[in-house]
């Protein structure tokens, strides 16, 4: 059997020459020659290999784990903990970032422990590795970064809860802590506070109720259960996915642990040795469950085929996409003005490519980048020739004759076209080098535009100075004539036109006018603006103003319409008087009416307004001032007080003197009338004041009575002793005297009134006339009075008449009584005759008397007469007095 | 009779004052002054032996923020004492103490602590004078000065401590 193994390894005919050593080893080492080969194929064959590993690696791993404890778990450690780390990187939420640094050691612990779960399926693990499961994680792995160890986890594991902890909610220590593996709860104390910190944060942060807590963490493919119960927090690190009876689970485990331990929770001060009681309630919750996968060998190698068809499937598109891409290059290259691609092949890996160059063509390197090939890949031989195509020859042309920027080339057929501008110097020299250019029979220069040409150089002119429209330009040889007018900028422009465009020498500008002179500016100004003969217009340095007088509408107009005046840089209206403006209007009307200084005038709108006070022959010729001031439209003077009218004049009065309320004062032209009582201080004073009242020309004071004057004291008493209007009161200084008539009634009244009137020490009344006294005493004269006649005629006797006449002066001195009594003499005549005479007679004696008495001044009316025929012969004719009763 | 217990022990201060450096000192032994400002909350444990009793104390390094209202109030909430680190090159440091203090007080009620005036090996760059740092002590203010960078009195600070939570 071995022989035979022998010739088998020794079958090659191309290793003859070694059959002599191969023989004399096969006579030396023959057995062990035959075991290398067994082992070599054990080596290279995979599956063999990874059966042998499976055979001794759960040894080998127990053998490590007791002499070097944790040395494998320590080699594996730093890929599982980078993939962790990633993983948990790849997770932007902020909690997770804060969560790191502190979560590492419970990281770096849970890792452990995943290197445990390793170590205890890695037989299970390594035989997946070749089904397709295996190479369909070793994908995953490659895709996710992960390592292939982890997502065998992942993959083999639904779920494990790998630690418990009991934690207390008011600080955050650890009551108690299971683990999966039992040996680390090293750091179980710091998960517990960091727990709860994270609880807090979450809780400050977002605001939630005191009582609402986080209800899961989750790291990668790690998940924190967190059951938050008053007083103790439970929290379950799981591994993969925990079915959502879990949660129930916990939530019961909480409330046990609550109730059990109520006592101890109250009393905990740090020593958490009593909540050991609650361990295996805790370990109840350390659950885990593995992931079933469906295995089936004639299934693993089907799919495993498919795999291998679809590995070649896809070298091949790589064969032909790379060869694809080669042949785009070329082709790509060849077309490029002034490359020809003569051939192409592969040489030692790179790509060939060998061909013509022209050398003015462009270098091939970007057209590499653009296929995707870099300058490595590709070698590239050229041999330079003159390429004849049109890009080429235009190229050529332009090394050759150097035209300028503005000056293009084109080819057509064999003729090289020139358009655009060149000097004709330029043209000459392109014309006989014309010779030297391969191809070109023939320069076509009809669309070119000579730059020294008249016309070219107008044009450009133009174009440089951009000529206003009322500028003409023209071209006289090389000198550019400007005629017209233009602003100051553009004919400073214009002076250095030599500068700006080449070929032209001189600048004549003398023809110009300077659109921003002042001269030119005025002229344009009062062309445009029109002003009346009134104003003056003037231009300084571009700025116009206007002087002098107008009418508003031209100052209004003027105003905005001035700046339109080209050239105008700016307007100065000041010294121009708007003669509609309401301030020269008033300026005229003061200069015009010349108003007092008492009154204010204003204008608004052409509307005068005067206020203050001012005579009435200033108000009427201000009455006149629409004709007078040329410009007003009205006039406004009810707030104008005229000092001559007699409202004013008495309100003058009455402020100056003050009168008092017993004083009514009235002004009627020009006279001031005084009425009432006053002091005679106020009095005097008014008579001194009064004439400081300009308008106010005389003071009538008649009907004023002075309190302290006779008038007043008399008039007092006329009130007190009510004298008939027959009874006149008289006071000389301290004495009244009361004369007239009156009644015996009113003189006894005033009998008593009279000893105690003020004022008055002494009362005359000797002329006061009691009329029945008076009448009685009068009556009594009468009655006494016998006149004799001659007798039976009616001829008075001697010395009768005197009587008569003296009687009659006495009545005469009472006819004021006589006439307010109505009193008559009543005169009655006698005869002593019988018959018809007798009557007759007696009446002419009666007649006779009443004559006599008349003769001496009584009135008819007081005398009445009357006859009686018998009576004594004594005496002829009686008289008596009759008047009628005083009421 | 040995017991161990476990002390949720709360670090403040101002930004900076070198409160991570206090707790990397006295649980690792060891002092980085490469600069690494802490976010939000770092917790580590150090475990001191006293007489028969273990301690075991849950350090929580609060992040100091320019604003101690920032400083979450649950991340003070249960601590059974608590280090207020001042820096002594920094005066205001000290108004943030006696704010955080008083938050603490509020949340934790009447709980030991002890003061940190920190940076002592800086002393010649203080702000704090001596007669500031007795100030602070007669307001009853039991101080120490440390170093983080030296190691002095870092130890004795947390053993000073952890001495008050088991009195
Ligand atoms: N010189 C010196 N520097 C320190 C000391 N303690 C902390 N630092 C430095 O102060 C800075 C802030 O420290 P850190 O511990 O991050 O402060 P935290 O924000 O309070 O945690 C860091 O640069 C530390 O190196 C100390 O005792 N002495
Ligand atoms: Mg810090």
């Amino acid at each position: 059997m071995s022989d035979q193994q022998v010739k088998n390894s020794d079958g090659d005919d191309s290793c003859k020459q070694n059959g002599d050593f191969n023989h004399l080893k096969e006579l030396l080492l023959g057995e062990e020659s035959r075991q290398i080969a067994v082992l070599e194929e054990h080596l290279e064959n995979p599956e063999l290999h990874a059966a042998d590993m499976g055979r001794v690696l759960h040894k080998a791993v127990q053998i490590n784990q007791q002499q070097e404890p944790g040395a494998l778990a320590d080699a594996l450690a730093p890929a599982v903990e980078s993939s962790l780390y990633a993983s948990v990187r790849k997770d932007p939420d902020s909690l997770g970032d804060a969560l790191f640094p502190v979560m590492a050691p419970a990281i770096r612990k849970s890792i452990i422990s995943i290197m445990h779960g390793m170590v205890q399926s890695l037989n299970h693990m390594l035989e997946n590795s070749f089904s397709f499961q295996g190479l369909k994680w070793r994908l995953e792995s490659m895709h996710t970064g992960k390592s292939f160890a982890e997502i065998v986890m992942l993959h083999t594991l639904a779920y494990r809860v790998e630690q418990v902890f009991l934690i207390h909610k008011a600080d955050g220590l650890l009551l108690q802590h299971v683990s999966f593996m039992e040996e680390d709860t090293q750091n179980a104390d710091l998960v517990s506070s960091m727990l709860t910190a994270i609880q807090d944060f979450v809780r400050d942060s977002f605001q939630v109720e005191a009582n609402d807590s986080i209800e899961k963490l989750s790291m990668g493919n790690m998940v924190v259960h967190i059951e938050a119960g008053s007083k103790i927090v439970l929290a379950a690190v799981v591994r993969g996915n925990a079915p959502a009876e879990f949660t129930e689970t916990l939530q019961q485990r909480c409330e046990l642990i609550h109730k059990q331990m109520a006592g101890a929770l109250e009393a905990f001060d740090g020593d958490a040795s009593v909540f050991n009681a609650v361990r295996p309630d805790m370990e109840s919750c350390l659950l885990s469950q593995t992931a079933s996968t469906p295995t089936g060998s004639n299934l693993k190698a089907k799919l495993m085929l498919s795999a291998l068809a679809l590995a070649l499937v896809g070298w091949s598109v790589w064969g032909w996409y790379q060869a694809d891409r080669e042949q785009k290059l070329i082709r790509a290259l060849d077309a490029l003005p002034g490359f020809v691609v003569i051939r192409s092949g592969d040489e030692q890996g790179a790509l060939l490519i060998a061909g013509l160059r022209d050398p003015l063509a462009d270098k091939p390197d970007k057209l590499l980048h653009q296929y995707g090939f870099s300058n490595d890949d590709v070698r590239l031989i050229w041999t330079p020739y003159q390429s004849l195509e049109r890009a080429m020859q235009i190229r050529r042309a332009r090394a050759v004759l150097k035209p300028a920027a503005k000056t293009r080339l084109n080819i057509d057929q064999s003729k090289l076209i020139v358009s655009g501008v060149a000097q004709s110097s330029w043209l000459e020299r392109a014309r006989a080098l014309q010779p030297a250019l391969p191809g070109i029979s023939e320069i076509r220069s009809d669309q070119l535009v000579l730059s020294d040409s008249p016309e070219y150089l107008l044009q450009e002119a133009i174009k440089q100075l951009q000529p206003p429209t009322t500028v003409r330009l023209s071209i006289s040889g090389e000198t550019l004539i400007a005629k017209g007018k233009a602003p100051d900028a553009w004919l400073k422009k214009a002076a250095i036109v030599m500068n700006i465009v080449p070929g032209i020498k001189v600048y004549d500008g003398s023809a110009m006018i300077n659109m921003e002179a002042d001269d030119y500016l005025l002229a344009e100004s009062v062309r445009l603006l029109n002003p009346p003969s009134s104003a003056r217009l003037h231009v300084y340095q571009g700025i116009l103003a206007a002087s002098g007088k107008a009418s508003q509408q031209w100052v209004e107009r003027t105003a905005s319409a001035a700046a339109l005046v080209p050239g105008i840089k700016a307007y100065d209206d000041s010294k121009l008087v708007n003669t509609q403006s309401d301030v020269y209007l008033l300026s005229e009307s003061i200069r015009l009416l010349k108003p007092p200084s008492s009154v204010r005038l204003t204008v608004d709108q052409g509307i005068l307004i005067a206020t203050g006070k001012a005579s009435s022959r200033w108000v009427k010729k201000a009455s006149r001032a629409l004709h007078i001031v040329d410009g007003i439209n009205g006039y406004d003077y009810s707030n104008l007080v005229n000092t001559r009218s007699n409202a004013y004049l008495l309100s003058q009065a009455n402020r100056l003197l003050k009168p008092p309320s017993s004083v009514r004062l009235s002004v009627r032209r020009g006279r001031l009338a005084a009425k009432g009582v006053a002091s005679t201080r106020w009095i005097n004073n008014a008579r001194k004041r009064v004439k400081r009242i300009a308008g106010i020309r005389s003071f009538d004071t008649n009907e004023l009575i002075d309190v302290g004057s006779n008038a007043y004291l008399l008039a007092k008493i006329k009130r007190e002793l009510q004298p008939p209007a027959t009874v006149t009161l008289k006071l000389n200084k301290r004495e009244l005297i009361i004369s007239g008539i009156a009644t015996t009634a009113w003189a006894q009244r005033i009998g008593k009134l009279i000893l105690h009137i003020d004022g008055v020490d002494t009362v005359w009344q000797q002329d006061l006339v009691v009329i029945e006294k008076a009448l009685a005493t009068l009556k009594r004269m009468l009655l006494n009075a016998d006149l004799r006649f001659v007798a039976n005629t009616s001829q008075l006797m001697d010395g009768e008449t005197s009587k008569i006449q003296r009687l009659a002066k006495q009545l005469m001195k009472q006819a004021d009584l006589m006439r307010i009594t109505q009193a008559h003499v009543q005169i009655t005549g006698y005869s002593g005759l019988l018959g018809e005479q007798a009557e007759v007679l007696a009446l002419s004696r009666a007649e006779m008397v009443k004559r006599e008495l008349m003769k001496h001044g009584l009135t008819s009316k007081r005398v009445k007469t009357s006859g009686q025929k018998t009576q004594n012969e004594g005496w002829a004719a009686r008289l008596d007095l009759v008047w009628r009763a005083l009421p | 009779m040995s017991r161990i217990l476990q002390k949720k022990v709360c670090l403040l201060g101002a930004f900076a004052v070198g409160k991570t450096s206090l707790v990397s000192r006295f649980v690792n032994g060891i002092f980085s002054d490469k600069y690494l400002s802490t976010m939000g909350v770092k917790i580590d444990r150090k475990s001191l032996q006293l007489d028969d009793v273990t301690v075991n104390m849950m350090l929580w390094d609060v992040h100091g923020e320019e604003s101690v209202k920032k400083v979450p109030a649950a991340y003070m909430r249960g601590s059974a004492a608590y280090l207020l680190v001042i820096d002594g090159t920094r005066s205001a440091t000290v108004d943030t103490a006696r704010e955080l203090h008083a938050r603490m007080r509020a949340e934790v009620g009447d709980v030991p602590f002890v003061v940190l005036l920190n940076k002592v090996d800086l002393k010649d760059e203080w702000e704090l004078s001596d007669a500031d740092v007795a100030t602070i002590r007669e307001e009853g203010w039991e101080c120490l000065m440390t170093s983080a960078c030296t190691g002095e009195n870092v130890e004795a600070a947390f053993i000073r401590l952890a001495d008050q939570m088991i009195a």
